[in-house]
């Protein structure tokens, strides 16, 4: 998924712009507090990254219930404070980080990923095991026993795919669409099926009987089992649709269900009694309940969260971050650092360049040779804003495997980037960068326009409001030839990232590949790649990939960011999870 | 006087008007298109152009306008969801009809204003009045220092600080926010008291400047001597003849301000996270929600108008040379 530079936009503009451009497109896991934060982040933050495969489970994985959290008890309420409600609770409709976290608490799927300690596996959710499939194209899901809703009906095959004929219905737009291009073979899936409100049915999935689902798929995706583990592909029955308004109040098929929900004010959730946890291997349930605070800034979240006052001793967020300002006074302080979250998140930011317009690789590679990475960082937050990176992929996708094929420190180098130039036809070549216009990025700008024109570059700067960064850098046509781009992928593959990125096939203004390269040779790679049945043959294929990739520059790899956020002292099992935000499945009351 | 009431009223309507289709043309001409914001990463012109067909979008602006117009009075339907009159339109990002969302919001801007202009109207008046009655002493001085403190402060900074260090630091006062007096009124008295005390710190001073350079004004006046010298008491001379001159200028500085609170408190309820009309604004705007806009500044504005009118009216009951 497209992640928005609003994570660094922050706290003098009103939170809720994160929730508008998550309709848009889906936001990072973090906000709050970076447009001022400058120098000091604290140096020990940036640790070392888990590498880790996330593999597939086997059926005796997908039995559940979770294994217990160490120390762990039942009963309390969690208090959630965040800047903005979830612009999207309806699980058709769901992409951006913080809606998925909170339809965690509310959906299940087929599939889902199960996380015990550094360990995550992917296993059958509501089904018995990850999918079986002869050829890549059939996919084979039996649901287990004892699959409950709120209302304590049974959860069919039915419904499972009633939930993802609804993902076809233009009107429920914002979620994700790999399972309805993968059924129908079509980028323009509508013309073939255009949902299930006017009474047509999806043929690509049978029902053969309650608890049995088969899916049909135009080609090969092997990585299937992992597209159905997001939360647009969760069931409903047919009689609990209640279209638009399902989006304030989804009928639940987790451990909790909606008891109220005030729209941009707050939310209530209380136990589904009718789930049973012995049929869950991903979800534990340990507090009575939640309760969801909407609206407060940043600031005031995190100053709560520090002062930890009355029912605020169980308070979290799941995505209000920490900038540099407070990184200080956590670091000093043994209780604040006993109780903050600083781990890696799936998402990456880079800095595309159009390689329409820089049409030399040698230009494109001076251009990475002199940007200064650490000072834009810095601008940012420094450390706690996230780990320098050199390749496409992050550590947390499967496959990864870390390069750096320029070997340039941090800061840059503007003479290595120099003597390249001066073996190209124009060693002073015109660089059209375009920022976001806000204190932090205005600063960036004048970083970068110093330390590419040192190595020779004359650096044009053009700023562009907040609000229309996003439309206009994304546009096919645009006329800048360096700009921010951020990425989160949709499930910890390589296949979730390289071809939205990088298939020129898929260009389209509002696409992600914002850099516009379209190489032949790239893209029938990719092709060859999605039609491998093995995952861990196409996991190395795709790191392979990533390199070819970047031997033509069309990106700067810059960070993967950081999810730092405190929570209070009453709540124990505070981690992210592999959708980036602090995960609620194991957070439990003292 | 009656004929004086119609002209207003007439005025007010026709203002609500001007600013309904101002704030209609203003948001229409915005660079970004809420249809898009809606329509998701791989967006194709046919499905663009159905979200657009949906909000109503694609008409042309003086045809959405009477549509608008015709809800407002006699209701409308969007897509399937029929919005009964007084219909403000409808929120494509809430999935609410704006009126029933402004309806929603109202009771905690109510609060705020009311609390903050008891509060605003005894400590502003009552200071005002003291300093003007022992003019020129000790009292006096250091009721226009404090008056004049208040008043170079800020919402923003005050409410911050005062948060900080009574809320986070010292947990003297409970988190500042909006409950329903009717579902537990110790919740909302408590969650009130600080955005009450705050805003009337910043805006108690004007009163107290008014009121106080009123009533000195007045009690220089003839009939005011005259009062005096016919030896009626002080506390008489001051509150019924003094004070009755000075209320006037405080009458209208109120009328403003209430018209403001009502509507149009956007700092006070972003520092204090009160979901009011003010708060919804911003929301609104941050969400490129066009319907909602609308609602909340016609809302904002016809509580200014409204406002502005009764003082109006109540200046014609004061002195009958305004009707003229």
């Amino acid at each position: 998924m497209p992640i928005s530079i609003s994570r660094s936009r922050r706290r003098s503009r009103s939170a809720l712009a994160i929730a508008v451009l998550g309709t848009l497109a889906v936001t990072a896991a973090c906000s709050s507090s970076a447009a001022e934060k400058s120098g000091s982040g604290d140096p020990a933050a940036a640790g070392t990254v888990a590498k880790q495969a996330v593999a597939l489970g086997t059926g005796a994985d997908s039995q559940g219930p979770d294994p217990a959290v160490p120390g762990a008890k039942s009963g309390g309420t969690v208090t959630v404070l965040e800047q903005s409600d979830f612009s999207h609770l309806d699980p058709a409709r769901v992409w951006s980080s913080a809606n998925q976290t909170a339809d965690l608490l509310l959906t299940r799927q087929l599939t889902s990923y199960q996380q015990v300690g550094d360990t995550t596996k992917l296993v059958g959710d509501l089904a018995t095991d990850t999918g079986t499939s002869s050829d890549g194209k059939t996919w084979t899901y039996h649901l287990k026993d004892g699959l409950k809703y709120e209302d304590g009906s049974t959860i069919t095959a039915q419904d499972v795919k009633y939930g993802i004929e609804r993902t076809f219905q233009k009107e429920l737009s914002g979620g994700p669409q790999y399972l309805q291009m993968w059924l129908t073979g079509k980028t323009d899936y509508s013309s073939t099926y255009s949902g299930p409100w006017g009474g047509q049915d999806l043929p690509q999935i049978e029902t053969p009987d309650a608890k049995t689902i088969v899916f049909h798929l135009a080609s090969v995706h092997a990585d299937f089992p992992f597209a159905l583990a997001m939360q647009a592909y969760s069931p409903l029955p047919k009689d609990k649709d209640t279209k638009s308004a399902l989006d304030q109040h989804p009928f639940s098929s987790g451990p909790y269900k909606v008891d109220s929900h005030d729209v941009d004010k707050g939310m209530v959730l209380s136990r589904n009694p009718y789930w049973d946890p012995k049929t869950d291997p991903v979800r534990h349930a340990y507090p009575d309940g939640w309760t969801f605070e909407f609206g407060a800034q940043a600031v005031d979240i995190n100053q709560r969260l520090i002062a930890a006052n009355g029912a605020d001793k169980d308070a979290m967020t799941f995505k209000v971050t920490i900038g540099s300002d407070l990184a200080a006074q956590v670091n000093s302080s043994p209780d604040l650092k006993a109780r903050l979250v600083n781990e890696v998140t799936p998402f990456s930011e880079f800095y595309n360049i159009n390689t329409r317009r820089v049409t030399d690789p040698k230009v494109r590679q001076a251009l990475l040779e002199a940007f200064p990475r650490a000072q834009t960082r810095q601008l940012l937050g420094g450390p706690v804003y996230g780990d320098f990176t050199d390749t496409i992929l992050s550590p947390v996708t499967d496959g990864y495997q870390n390069y750096d094929l320029y070997n340039v420190p941090d800061t840059g180098d503007p003479e290595k980037a120099k003597a390249l130039l001066a073996t190209t036809s124009n060693p002073h070549p015109t660089i059209v960068y375009a920022y976001q216009d806000d204190t932090a990025w205005q600063q960036g700008a004048v970083a970068i326009q110093q330390a590419l024109q040192k190595a020779g570059f004359n650096v044009v700067t053009k700023a562009i409001s907040a609000k229309n960064y996003l439309d206009q850098t994304q546009k096919v046509d645009n006329q800048y030839d360096l700009y921010w781009g951020g990425w989160g992928p949709d499930w910890p593959s390589a296949s979730s990232v390289i071809p939205p990125l990088f298939d020129g096939r898929q260009i389209t203004d509002g696409g992600g590949d914002n850099s516009l390269l379209n190489d032949p040779a790239v893209n029938s790679e990719i092709d060859r790649i999605e039609a491998m049945t093995d995952l861990k043959a196409q996991d190395t294929a795709w790191a392979a990939l990533d390199k070819k990739i970047m031997q033509e520059v069309p990106i700067i790899p810059w960070v993967d960011p950081r999810q730092v956020s405190l929570y209070g002292p009453g709540l124990g099992g505070v981690h992210t999870g592999f959708i980036g935000t602090c995960y609620p499945l194991d957070v439990y009351v003292k | 006087m009656f004929g004086y009431i119609l002209r207003r009223g007439l005025g007010a309507v026709l203002i609500l008007l001007v600013v309904s289709a101002v704030t209609f043309l203003l948001f229409y001409a915005l660079p970004a298109d809420p249809a898009r914001l809606s329509c998701g990463k791989t967006c194709t012109p046919q499905s663009l152009a159905q979200i657009r067909h949906s909000m109503g979008l694609d008409r042309p602006l003086p045809v959405q306008y009477w549509q608008f117009l015709h809800g407002v009075f006699a209701g409308r339907h969007f897509d399937t969801v029929w919005c009964a009159a007084p219909c403000l339109g409808y929120s494509f990002v809430n999935q609410q009809s704006v009126s029933s969302t402004l309806a929603d919001r109202f009771p905690a801007t109510l609060s705020l204003a009311a609390g903050a202009s008891v509060l605003i109207l005894t400590v502003g008046v009552g200071f005002g009045i003291l300093a003007a009655l022992r003019r020129g002493r000790a009292l006096d001085k250091q009721l226009t220092a404090v008056a004049l403190v208040g008043a170079s402060m800020q919402v923003y900074f005050l409410g911050i600080v005062a948060r900080y260090l009574l809320v986070d630091q010292l947990d003297l006062l409970p988190q500042p926010g909006y409950t329903g007096i009717t579902s537990d009124p110790g919740k909302w008295f408590g969650g009130m008291l600080l955005p009450w005390i705050t805003l009337a710190v910043v805006s108690a001073a004007t009163y107290v400047r008014f009121t106080r350079s009123a009533m000195i004004e007045a009690e220089s006046q003839e009939y005011v001597r005259t009062a005096r010298a016919q030896g009626l008491p002080p506390r008489v001379v001051h509150l019924r003849y003094a004070w009755r001159a000075a209320l006037t200028l405080v009458l209208t500085q109120f009328g403003l301000d209430l018209g403001v609170f009502l509507g149009s408190a956007v700092i006070t309820e972003t520092t204090f996270n009160i979901h009011g009309i003010a708060q919804l604004a911003v929301t609104s705007v941050t969400n490129l929600d066009l319907p909602m806009i609308t609602g909340t500044v016609l809302v904002a504005a016809t509580f200014i108008v409204v406002c502005n009118t009764a003082v109006d009216f109540c200046y014609a009951l004061i002195d009958p040379r305004v009707r003229l």
